[in-house]
C-alpha cells in the first residue's frame, strides 16, 4: 500500500474542502494543494496536533510562466517515515498575502522573512516583517527569485539601519559582535542584551554572505547546477551534492548503481567525521583546554589527507555527480582502513581525556541548555535536535543511498547542554567509522555512474522532487523544479542551520556571555550555507 | 591524565617540516604576485613576526576552514612567527576570502581602514580572484580588488593548508 495515503486521508477528512487537488507522481512525496487561508491550520495540525512533524522547509516559487500563479509550498515529513507532505498554496498576481503560519509555529518566521524578501510575497500575521536576505543597502523593491529579475542585474546601492530589537531598562547593556568576529570564522552580527553577566537576549543577524546561490542555480542546467552544490556550504560539500544529486535523480528518474552507492555512503560519512572531529577540538578550545584542539587538529588532519588521496580534493569535491560517483573509493579500501583505524584510536584515546578532565566537564555541562520542546518548535536539526532529545535522522528515517543496509545508532539525548551535543557528535563519529567499515565489507561490481541526460525525442513536462540527506548538521533539503529542456527552474536549498540559528539565539539564554563561543562552537552552524 | 598527554607527547609530536611541506610539486603555481613594490617596501620594515587577520567577505567557508588548519599542530604557523589576531589593528596583513558581497562590501572595506600601515592584503582562493562562479550576481561586487587594493593571490578552491604556508612564507622572504 502507498505509505502516503493515510495521511492524504486524514488531512482530507479533517480539513473538508480546503484540499483542492493533490499530486503523488513523485515516489514518497505527497503534494496537496489547499486553499490559502487553510494553510495555517492543516500546517499547524501537521506540526502540533497531529503528528509533531517538523517543518523541513518553506519556499515560494515564481511559476507565472506554468499557470499564471506564484506558488507557496510547506515541506513536512511524518516523523521516522519516509514520507514528505507537501502542502502548496497558490498566489495570483496582485494578491501576494498569504495567512503567516508564523503565530502558530515559529519555525515558519525566516521562511517567510526570506519569501517576503525574495519574491515580494506578504505574510499576513508574521510579527517580524523587516527584511531578511536583503540589507539595507539594496533598493526597496527588488525581488531577486522573481522570473523578471535577472541573475546579473546591476542594482543601485541603498542606505538604511536595521531595527534591531532593543531592551531597555536599568543596567541593561548591549554587546554588539560582528560581522567581522575575533576568530577566523565567518561573518554575521551577533547583537547580545545583558543585565550584568547573562544573556538576557540574543539577535542574529545573518545573509552578510548572500550570493544569490539560488538565482544562479536558475542560469544552470542539471548537470551544472552540482558544481554550485558543493559551494553552498564547503564544509559540506558532500552532503549539498547528495541531495542535490538525489533530486535531480528522482526527476529524471535515474536509477543509481549500487556501487555508487556504496561510494556516497563513505564519503558522506567522511565527511561528518573530519567535521565531527573538529567540533570536538573547537570545543575543547573554547573550553580553554587546548591539549584536546591540538590533538583533534591532528586527527582531522589525518581524515583530510585521506580525502585528499581518494579524491583529490581534502572537501572530497568532484566527487559526486547526478547518475553516481566520478571514481571509485573501494580501489584505496586498505588505505581508508589503515587511516581510520588509526584515527578511530587516536579519538578513543581523547575522548578518554576530555571525558576525564573535571575541569573540562565544568565547563560543558549545564551550559547553553537548548529544551526539547523549543527545539521542535523551531525545527531544530541534527546533533543539537538529538541533543534535546529529539529522535530524527535522515539516515535511518528516509533510508537513501544504501542506509538502509548497514547497523548505525542514532544518539539520543536528553539533557541539551554543551556536553550532550558533544555527546552526539563523539557517538556519530564512531558510528561513522563502522558505517564505512561495513560498506567497505560489501563486494560488489558494476558500473559507478548511470547515463544521465540521454536526449529525449519528447521533452518531458516541469517537474519536481525533493532531496534529503542527513549532512552532519542535521538535514539537507533540496527541492528542484527543472524546465522540460532540463534547466533548473527553481532549486530551493535548505542548509540545517537555517533553522538551527534561532536554536542557538535560545540556547544561550540565562548564560553568560564568556560561555557564548562554547554555546556556538557546540552547534557549529554555517553562514554560507544559511545566507545562500 | 598527565600521564597520557606526556605519552603522547613524547611518541607523537606531529607537526610537519617545512621542507616536506614545500615539496609538494603542486604549490608550483599557486602564488600571484600583483604589487611587488608594497611587498617588498613590507619585507624591508617586518623583519620577524607578522599578524594576520583573516576577512570572510562572502566566501563558502572551506577556504575558512584551510586558513583555521594553519594554526592545528601539523603546520603550525606560528612557528614562523606569524600569528592570527582579533582585531585588524593589530594587523600587518589581512587575508581575504570569498567574492566580495554586496553586504560584506562595508565591513570590508571598515576593516581595511582599521588596519595601520605597512599592510599586505593577500586575497586567497578563486572566489577572492574575480567572484569565482559567483561573478556577475546580483548580490556580488566582484573579487577583493574591486574593494581594496590587493597585494598578492594565493590560488585554489580552496587553496590547502601548504600552499597556504608556502604563499605567505613566499610574500614574506622566508622562502
Ligand atoms: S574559492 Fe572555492 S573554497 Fe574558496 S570560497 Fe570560493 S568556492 Fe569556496
Amino acid at each position: 500500500m502507498d505509505e502516503r495515503k493515510p495521511y492524504i486521508d486524514e488531512i482530507k477528512r479533517e480539513f473538508p474542502g480546503d484540499v483542492l487537488s493533490e499530486d503523488t507522481s513523485t515516489p514518497g512525496e505527497a503534494y496537496l494543494t489547499i486553499r490559502k487561508e487553510s494553510l495555517p491550520r492543516i500546517a499547524n495540525f501537521l506540526h502540533e496536533v497531529r503528528y509533531s512533524t517538523p517543518l523541513l522547509s518553506m519556499f515560494g516559487t515564481d511559476e507565472r510562466a506554468l499557470d499564471g500563479t506564484y506558488k507557496v509550498y510547506t515541506v513536512f515529513q511524518i516523523p521516522r517515515k519516509p514520507v514528505f507532505i507537501i502542502l502548496k498554496v497558490h498566489l495570483k498576481e496582485g494578491e501576494l498575502e498569504f495567512p503567516s503560519i508564523t503565530p502558530l509555529m515559529y519555525a515558519g518566521s525566516p521562511f517567510e522573512r526570506e519569501m517576503q524578501d525574495m519574491f515580494g510575497f506578504v505574510p499576513v500575521g508574521n510579527p517580524d516583517t523587516r527584511r531578511m536576505v536583503l540589507h539595507e543597502n539594496f533598493p526597496k523593491g527588488i525581488h531577486p527569485l522573481r522570473k523578471d529579475f535577472s541573475y546579473s542585474t546591476t542594482l543601485d546601492k541603498a542606505e538604511g539601519q536595521y531595527p534591531f530589537h532593543t531592551i531597555e531598562g536599568e543596567g541593561m547593556l548591549e554587546i554588539p559582535v560582528g560581522p567581522v568576529h575575533a576568530g577566523i570564522i565567518e561573518p554575521g552580527h551577533f547583537r547580545f542584551s545583558v543585565a550584568g553577566e547573562p544573556i538576557i537576549n540574543l539577535e542574529i543577524r545573518l545573509h552578510y554572505k548572500h550570493k544569490g546561490i539560488e538565482k544562479l542555480m536558475e542560469t544552470l542546467d542539471f548537470n551544472e547546477g552540482c558544481r554550485v552544490a558543493e559551494m553552498v556550504s564547503g564544509d559540506s560539500a558532500i552532503g549539498h551534492v547528495t541531495a542535490y544529486c538525489q533530486a535531480v535523480e528522482k526527476i529524471a528518474g535515474i536509477e543509481t548503481p549500487l556501487l555508487a552507492r556504496y561510494n556516497r555512503m563513505i564519503a558522506l560519512e567522511l565527511e561528518r567525521l573530519y567535521n565531527h572531529i573538529a567540533d570536538i577540538g573547537s570545543m575543547s578550545t573554547d573550553a580553554s583546554f587546548l591539549f584536546g584542539a591540538a590533538r583533534a587538529g591532528i586527527l582531522r588532519e589525518k581524515v583530510m589527507g585521506l580525502n585528499d588521496r581518494l579524491t583529490g580534493s581534502r572537501f572530497l569535491k568532484g566527487l559526486v555527480v547526478p547518475g553516481g560517483v566520478t571514481r571509485d573509493l573501494f580501489t584505496a579500501r586498505e588505505d581508508i582502513t589503515l587511516t581510520l583505524k588509526e584515527v578511530g584510536e587516536g579519538l578513543k584515546e581523547l575522548v578518554a581525556i576530555l571525558l576525564s578532565s573535571a575541569s573540562f566537564l565544568d565547563r560543558v555541562k549545564t551550559t547553553g541548555v537548548l529544551n526539547k520542546k523549543t527545539a521542535e518548535d523551531l525545527a531544530v536539526t541534527g546533533p543539537p535536535a538529538r541533543a534535546s532529545g529529539v529522535d530524527s535522522d535522515m539516515r535511518r528515517d528516509v533510508p537513501y543511498e544504501a542506509y538502509g543496509e548497514v547497523k548505525f545508532k542514532v544518539p539520543v539525548y536528553k539533557e541539551g547542554d554543551v556536553f550532550c551535543r558533544l555527546s552526539v557528535r563523539i557517538d556519530e563519529a564512531f558510528e561513522s567509522i563502522s558505517i564505512i567499515e561495513q560498506v567497505l565489507k560489501k563486494a560488489v561490481r558494476g558500473p559507478i555512474k548511470a547515463e544521465v541526460g540521454a536526449r529525449r525525442a519528447v521533452p518531458l513536462p516541469y517537474r519536481y522532487a525533493l532531496g534529503c540527506v542527513e549532512g552532519w548538521r542535521g538535514a539537507i533539503l533540496y527541492w528542484i523544479m527543472t524546465t522540460p529542456g532540463d534547466k533548473l527552474y527553481r532549486c530551493k536549498i535548505k542548509d540545517p542551520s537555517f533553522c538551527n540559528w534561532p536554536g542557538l539565539s535560545y540556547a544561550v539564554l540565562g548564560n553568560i556571555v564568556p560561555d557564548f563561543p562554547l554555546c556556538n562552537k557546540s552547534f557549529n552552524l554555517s553562514y554560507a550555507g544559511n545566507d545562500l | 591524565m598527565q600521564k597520557m598527554i606526556l605519552s603522547w607527547l613524547k611518541g607523537r609530536i606531529a607537526t610537519k617540516d617545512l621542507k616536506e611541506l614545500v615539496s609538494d610539486a603542486r604549490l608550483k603555481d599557486c602564488l600571484e604576485v600583483v604589487n611587488n613594490a608594497s611587498i617588498e617596501e613590507f619585507r624591508r620594515l617586518s623583519r620577524r613576526s607578522v599578524h594576520i587577520r583573516e576577512v570572510d567577505a562572502g566566501s563558502c567557508n572551506a577556504c575558512e576552514l584551510e586558513i583555521n588548519a594553519l594554526n592545528n599542530p601539523v603546520y603550525d604557523i606560528e612557528r614562523f612567527g606569524i600569528h592570527f589576531v582579533a582585531s585588524p589593528r593589530h594587523a600587518d596583513m589581512l587575508l581575504v576570502t570569498g567574492p566580495v558581497t554586496r553586504n560584506m562590501e562595508m565591513a570590508l572595506r571598515k576593516t581595511y581602514d582599521a588596519t595601520p600601515e605597512p599592510r599586505l592584503v593577500v586575497a586567497v582562493g578563486g572566489c577572492a580572484r574575480d567572484g569565482g562562479i559567483f561573478k556577475g550576481s546580483y548580490a556580488v561586487v566582484g573579487g577583493v580588488e574591486r574593494v581594496i587594493p590587493v597585494d598578492a593571490y594565493i590560488r585554489g578552491c580552496p587553496p590547502r593548508p601548504q600552499e597556504l604556508l608556502y604563499g605567505i612564507l613566499r610574500i614574506l622572504g622566508r622562502i
